[in-house]
C-alpha cells in the first residue's frame, strides 16, 4: 500500500483519467474518425473512377479520331471527284462558248461579206452609168470638130461599150 | 524545484480532488477535442489546411492499423489513434513552457513546497494506469466480442496439464501487461520531467537543457506510438483464433 500512495494512486483520479479517456475515445470515434475515414473512402473511390472514365474518355478521343480521319479521307475523295466533275463541266461550257463564238462571227462575217457585195455591185452600177455619161461628154468634146456626125455617133458607141466592159 | 512522484492536488471539486496532472488532461482534451471538432466542420472533397492535417494523421494512422489487423482495421484504429493522439499530445504539452514552472509556494509540514498549477499528464502514474486499463479491458471486450465467450475462455483454461500452464501464465501475463504499459510510459515521460528540471536549474538554465527538449520531443513520439502499437498487437493477438486443435 505504500507503493501505491508514494506513487500518489487514489481510485477517484484513476477513475476520473478512464472517464476522461472514454470521454475522448468515444467523441473522437464518432465526430472524428468516422467522418474523415469516410471522406478518405469516398475520395479513393471517387479518383478510382475518375481514373477509369478517364480512361474511357481517351478511348473516346481515340475512336473519335479515327472517325474523323476517316471522315476527312471521304470528304478529300468527295471533292476530288467534285473538282474533276466542276473541271470537266466547265471544259465543256468553255468549248460550248467557243463553239458558239465561232459560229456567231463566222455568220457576222458572211452578211458582212453579202452586204459589202451588194454595196459594191450598186457602187459599180452607179459608176458604170456615170462613167458612161463622162466619156459620152468627153468623146463628143474631142472629137466632135474632125469627125462626121456619122462616125462620131459609131465611135462614141464603140467607146462607151469598152470602157463599159472595162468598168465592169 | 523539486518533482514528486505524485502530483499534487490544486483543489477539490467536492470530494474530488483535482490535481495539476487532471488539469493538464482536462487542457489536452479541450485541445484535442477543439481540433476535432474544427477539423471535420465542414468536410470537403477538396480539404482545407485543417482538414488536411486531419486526415493526413488519420490516413497515415490508418495504414498503420491495417499493416497489422487486416480486416479488423475499422474497429481498431479508433481505439489505437485516440491512444496515440492523447498520449502524444499529452507528451508534448508537458515540454510547453510554463507548463510545470509557472505554480504557487504552499507550507507542508513546516516546508515551503513549490506546486506547479500544471504538469505532463504522464508524469503521473494515475493517468498511465487508466490509459493502461481501458486498454486491457478493451482488448478483452474485443476478444469476446471476436471469439465468443467460450473461446475466449479457451484461451486460458484448458483441461490438458500443459495448456492449462501455458493458459495460466497468459493470464498472469494479462495482468503483468497492465504493469508494463503503465509504468513504460510513466517512467519514460516522468524521467523526462526529473532530467529537464535538473537540466534547467539554476546556472544549468541557458542552452544546456535544449538538447534534452529534443530528446524529450523524441521520447514522448516514440512512448505514444509505443503504447498505440503494444495495445494494436494484443488486440490483433487476443482476437485470433486459437489453433486448439493441434
Amino acid at each position: 500500500m505504500g507503493v501505491i500512495q508514494s506513487f500518489g494512486i487514489q481510485p477517484v483520479l484513476l477513475l476520473a483519467q478512464i472517464v476522461n479517456f472514454l470521454i475522448i475515445f468515444f467523441l473522437l470515434k464518432k465526430f472524428f474518425y468516422a467522418p474523415i475515414v469516410k471522406m478518405l473512402e469516398d475520395r479513393r473511390a471517387r479518383i478510382e473512377e475518375s481514373l477509369k472514365n478517364a480512361d474511357v474518355i481517351e478511348n473516346r478521343l481515340e475512336e473519335t479520331d479515327v472517325k474523323v480521319a476517316k471522315a476527312l479521307e471521304e470528304a478529300r475523295a468527295n471533292a476530288q471527284v467534285v473538282m474533276q466533275d466542276a473541271k470537266a463541266e466547265a471544259r465543256r461550257i468553255v468549248d460550248e462558248a467557243t463553239e458558239e463564238g465561232h459560229k456567231i462571227t463566222e455568220s457576222a462575217i458572211t452578211e458582212a461579206r453579202s452586204q459589202i457585195e451588194l454595196e459594191r455591185l450598186k457602187m459599180q452600177k452607179e459608176l458604170q452609168g456615170e462613167t458612161a455619161t463622162i466619156a459620152g461628154v468627153l468623146l463628143k468634146k474631142v472629137l466632135g470638130r474632125t469627125m462626121s456626125s456619122k462616125e462620131k455617133q459609131e465611135l462614141t458607141k464603140t467607146s462607151i461599150s469598152q470602157i463599159t466592159k472595162q468598168v465592169s | 524545484m523539486e518533482v514528486t512522484l505524485a502530483a499534487e492536488k490544486i483543489f477539490s471539486i467536492g470530494p474530488i480532488p483535482v490535481t495539476n496532472t487532471m488539469l493538464t488532461a482536462w487542457l489536452v482534451t479541450l485541445v484535442l477535442i477543439a481540433f476535432a471538432f474544427l477539423s471535420t466542420r465542414k468536410l470537403t472533397p477538396v480539404p482545407n489546411p485543417l482538414q488536411n492535417i486531419a486526415e493526413f494523421a488519420v490516413d497515415t494512422f490508418q495504414d498503420l492499423v491495417a499493416s497489422v489487423a487486416g480486416e479488423k482495421t475499422k474497429v481498431f484504429l479508433p481505439i489505437v489513434a485516440s491512444f496515440f493522439f492523447f498520449i502524444l499530445l499529452g507528451n508534448y504539452f508537458g515540454l510547453l513552457p510554463g507548463i510545470g514552472t509557472i505554480g504557487f509556494n504552499r507550507i507542508e509540514e513546516g516546508h515551503r513546497v513549490f506546486v506547479p498549477l500544471f504538469r505532463s499528464m504522464n508524469s503521473d502514474l494515475n493517468t498511465t494506469l487508466a490509459l493502461a486499463l481501458v486498454s486491457v479491458v478493451i482488448t478483452h471486450y474485443l476478444a469476446v466480442k471476436y471469439l465468443g465467450i467460450k473461446d475466449y475462455i479457451g484461451k486460458f483454461l484448458s483441461l490438458h496439464p500443459i495448456f492449462l500452464f501455458v493458459g495460466l501464465l497468459e493470464l498472469i501475463g494479462e495482468f503483468t501487461k497492465i504493469l508494463s504499459l503503465s509504468f513504460r510510459l510513466f517512467g519514460n515521460i516522468f524521467a523526462g520531467e526529473v532530467l529537464l528540471s535538473t537540466a534547467s536549474s539554476k546556472i544549468f538554465a541557458f542552452i544546456v537543457p535544449i538538447p534534452f527538449y529534443f530528446l524529450e520531443l523524441l521520447v514522448g513520439f516514440v512512448q505514444a506510438l509505443i503504447f498505440a502499437m503494444l495495445t494494436l498487437v494484443f488486440m490483433v493477438i487476443l482476437t485470433e483464433k486459437h489453433a486448439s486443435e493441434h
